[in-house]
């Protein structure tokens, strides 16, 4: 601490008796010396308050181990109530949520998701929603995505694509026994994929990329993105997929996949080394678009092989 | 206004002004009268000498089979536009409409559910009489035509051949209507729209159609729905059929109850009295027993429930079946929900024309449905009544909001109008109901719905005789009543399981209608015995 020196001369301060007497603060184990405190510490040649300042040192030596653990037990409390408030925080955090959805950020990865709503996707033949089947497979052994088809009455029959890609949606490949999210997936002649999740709020998701989001917020921890760095990079690029996949002609996909192939450049995937939920939206927005992937540079077709061996699409 | 032939006496009172209008109008009557008596004159003069039509239109001798007039090529009315500029042809319909003005008749030829224009105008063949008889023919008669078939320009709205008209060469009346209907074919036939407050709001009430069910059945909509319903039962012949089903027909005259005992009508029978079938239920189970694998049967039921709704007749048509499997009855509940699927997809592909005729009548949404049909445990439905805000128990059974409501939320999470509840308590079902093997407070039952109405329920049976005793005990069922029944699982059983829809019922749900006395022909309920 800094040392103060004195800018009055010593002499005896009679402390008026009409007001209360205030226990010093640094010396607050010391009970019986109510003096100055200031003027103790300092370095004064005052023999009077060289022997009290000794008087201090001792008492301070004796009471020294007690008041470690006093110390340490008001550390326990203090971290205690820091916990606390943590809880209180991330309680605030879920009841905000929009989505109404229980913030898990405190469960390790592969243990059951519980108290997720099911699902019901409702999709078009014609627009295969090939991400649902890639991020299966990326987290077949981590969550659990149970999904199970049915054809509406407005799809008088289903094409060859479509009946693959149903069997292979709905195989039960993962090694997580309980279900994470269990998926209703419906054919339907509708003009966007839509995800509806509860029918007293129906409030649908529209758009292939939307349902990559919400599953990214309710799956695994390592593909939660909102508290990254990538945050934005990523949803830029879900966005860049959401235009891809309205583009009627080759010639308008092509500025979306230039600047795809800009962010990506000489990474391994899109956000560095690490795979995450835009790999799998651009590689499905590809599986979907044949005439983009005629396009693409000699760079982004080795990301394509690389993110093609995980995600099985 | 001052009358022909007014009194004398008031003449004295009478202004000269008043006077002046009397003889002004006496005139003017003579006048008529003598333009009348004219017109009579060069009628009548006209029937003796100009009428070559004579032979050519006319009320038909009653036909008794005495002629075969093979010569006359008679042709639907749908399958007139084959027959455009293409020589004559003969045609047989009802009179729909008709219209006369001057020298020409318009009348619209009714045929099921086609129509077309005919036109008779005076010409070289057609003499003024002819057009006159035309005229004249009341609504709804039967009448044969010998026509032209002639394109025309601007399409006729008003009919369902649009494209084309008839120019008649001879016109007979077969059969006549009374000239007073008890109710108009138009009125009957007028479309539903509650929301235009500026369509002609006349409309036939529901008794004043069934108690003239001939006239009321012969409306576009009425013709669609009944073969819609021959549709239906078609179908599920045909798709169990082929699934391996036997058809059986079972008594409809039955000794005792056959479910419970309340709802049974009760007839004389010499010297005792028996009753009506409630459901053919036991005798399904017992030609399962008798080792007939797979069966169904189509065949009345009776109800005696006083209930005057929407949806309970005391006579319907029931279609039932009953099916015996290896271990699990998923088996039996997937073949049913797929019969289902199949008889959507049938009347789906197959009969768009006479949806369309309802729709036209009835404004409704198409049925929809998912493939393979949509399979909910009791308790999710439970779950997802809650998470609506409904307080329901585990154990107790839908009351009927909560089952339309339940209807509406499938609908709006699923958009489907048809899905399976499995898995019901046991507590809320007959005793014959086997439990579920894991949890004691399920059974192995199943309701199905459309558009929120229960129209199936079924279970695996019970096919094990102390078993049976075992349960009906713990229901309090007395064991003499059902001796009988219990009796054929004596002998050995296979484990079975089944249910039973009502026609009529799957129709109106189909369709959407709204009643259920319009997808029967002659309902039967607790007021109407007739016609």
């Amino acid at each position: 601490m800094y040392e103060l020196k004195t800018l009055l001369p010593a002499f005896d301060i009679t402390v008026p008796k009409c007001m209360y007497a205030m226990k010093s603060l640094a010396l607050k184990r010391d009970g019986g010396t109510p003096e100055v405190s200031g003027s103790s510490i300092c370095s004064s040649t005052d023999p009077i308050l060289q022997s009290i300042r000794r008087q201090i040192d001792m008492v301070l030596k004796a009471e020294n181990a007690s008041a470690m653990t006093k110390l340490e037990e008001r550390q326990e409390v203090v971290i205690k109530q820091l916990h606390e408030l943590r809880n209180q925080l991330q309680s605030m955090r879920s009841s905000l949520n929009v989505c109404g959805k229980t913030i898990q950020h405190t469960q390790p990865r592969g243990e059951v998701y519980e108290s997720l709503p099911d699902i019901v996707i409702n999709a078009h033949p014609k627009f295969i929603p090939y991400a649902l089947l890639a991020i299966k497979n990326i987290w077949k052994d981590v969550f659990n995505i149970d999904v199970k088809c049915y054809s509406h009455s407005t799809i008088v029959s289903l094409d060859q694509e479509a009946i693959e890609f149903q069997k292979q949606i709905t195989a039960n490949n993962s090694s997580v026994k309980s279900p994470g999210i269990k998926v209703t997936l419906i054919w339907k002649n509708t003009e966007h994929t839509e995800m509806i999740s509860s029918p007293t709020m129906y409030v649908p998701i529209y758009g292939e990329v939307n349902i990559i989001r919400y599953l990214a917020r309710v799956g695994p921890q390592d593909y939660r993105y909102e508290d990254t760095t990538y945050s934005n990079d990523i949803d830029v690029i879900l966005d860049i997929c959401y235009q891809l996949l309205r583009c009627q002609t080759a010639k308008s996909m092509q500025p979306l996949l230039r600047s795809l192939n800009n962010r990506l450049q000489k990474q391994k995937y899109f956000t560095g080394d690490q795979l995450s939920i835009a790999d799998v939206a651009v590689c499905s927005s590809i599986r979907r678009m044949p005439a983009a992937a005629k396009n693409l540079t000699e760079n982004m077709n080795k990301w394509l092989t690389r993110v093609k061996q995980v995600t099985l699409i | 206004m001052v009358a022909d032939g007014e009194p004398v006496e008031t003449a004295e009172q009478q202004s000269k002004k008043a006077a002046k209008k009397q003889a002004k109008e006496a005139a003017k009557a003579a006048k008529k009268a003598e333009h009348k008596e004219a017109a009579k004159k060069d009628q009548e003069s006209n029937v003796e000498a100009e009428d070559y039509s004579a032979g050519k239109y006319g009320i038909a001798k009653l036909i008794q089979s005495a002629e075969t007039h093979s010569d006359r090529k008679f042709v639907k009315v749908s399958d007139l536009s084959q027959f455009i500029n293409k020589g004559t042809v003969w045609v047989r319909g009802r009179v729909h409409t008709s219209r006369s003005k001057g020298k020409q008749c318009f009348l619209i030829l009714r045929q099921q559910s086609s129509t077309v224009q005919c036109v008779i105008a005076v010409g070289d063949e057609v003499s003024k009489q002819m057009v006159k008889f035309s005229g004249s023919i009341s609504k709804e008669s039967v009448i044969d035509v010998h026509v032209k078939v002639v394109p025309v320009s601007s399409s006729i709205e008003s009919c369902t051949e649009q494209k084309l008209e008839l120019y008649v060469c001879e016109i007979y009346v077969i059969s006549a209507a009374k000239p007073q209907l008890p109710l108009q074919i138009e009125d009957a036939s007028r479309p539903e729209n509650l929301d235009d407050p500026e369509s002609l709001n006349i409309r036939v009430n529901q008794d004043t159609r069934l108690d003239n069910r001939v006239l009321d059945l012969r409306t576009p909509a009425n013709q669609a729905i009944f073969r819609l319903e021959a549709g239906v039962c078609k179908l599920f012949r045909d798709i169990l059929t082929e699934k391996g089903f036997t058809e059986i027909h079972t008594p409809k005259i039955i000794p005792a109850p056959s479910e419970g005992g309340a709802n049974v009508f009760t007839v004389s029978y010499f010297k005792d009295s028996v009753y009506l079938a409630q459901s053919p239920q036991l005798y399904k189970q017992m030609a399962i027993a008798a080792d007939f694998d797979k069966v169904f049967t189509v065949g009345a039921v009776f109800r005696a429930e006083d209930s005057n709704t929407h949806r309970h007749l005391t006579e319907f048509v029931g279609l039932d079946l009953e099916m015996s499997f290896k271990y699990h009855y998923h088996e039996v509940l997937h073949v049913i929900g797929d019969t289902f699927t199949a008889i959507f997809k049938g009347l789906r592909d197959n009969y768009s024309k006479e949806i369309a005729a309802v729709g036209q009548q009835f404004k409704v949404d198409a049925f929809k449905f998912l493939e393979p049909p949509l399979i909910l445990k009791f308790s999710e439905g439970v779950a997802m009544l809650r998470e609506a805000g409904v307080e329901t128990g585990d154990e107790e059974d839908l009351s009927t909001p909560n089952e339309k409501l339940l209807g509406r939320l499938v609908k709006a999470k699923y958009d489907t109008d048809f899905y399976i509840l499995d898995k019901f308590p046991l507590a809320i079902r007959p005793f014959y109901t086997m439990p579920d093997p894991n949890n004691k407070m399920y059974s192995n039952s199943y309701d199905m719905f459309m558009r929120g109405e229960e129209i199936l329920s079924g279970a695996q049976r019970i096919h094990d005789a102390d078993f049976l005793i075992e349960r009906a005990k713990h229901h309090g069922v007395d064991l003499q009543k059902i001796a009988s029944y219990i009796e054929a699982f004596r002998f050995g059983c296979p484990p079975h399981a089944g249910g039973g829809i009502g026609m009529e019922r799957v129709v109106m749900l189909y369709l959407g209608l709204d009643n259920i006395r319009k997808t029967s022909m002659f309902p039967r309920d607790p007021k109407r015995t007739t016609p």
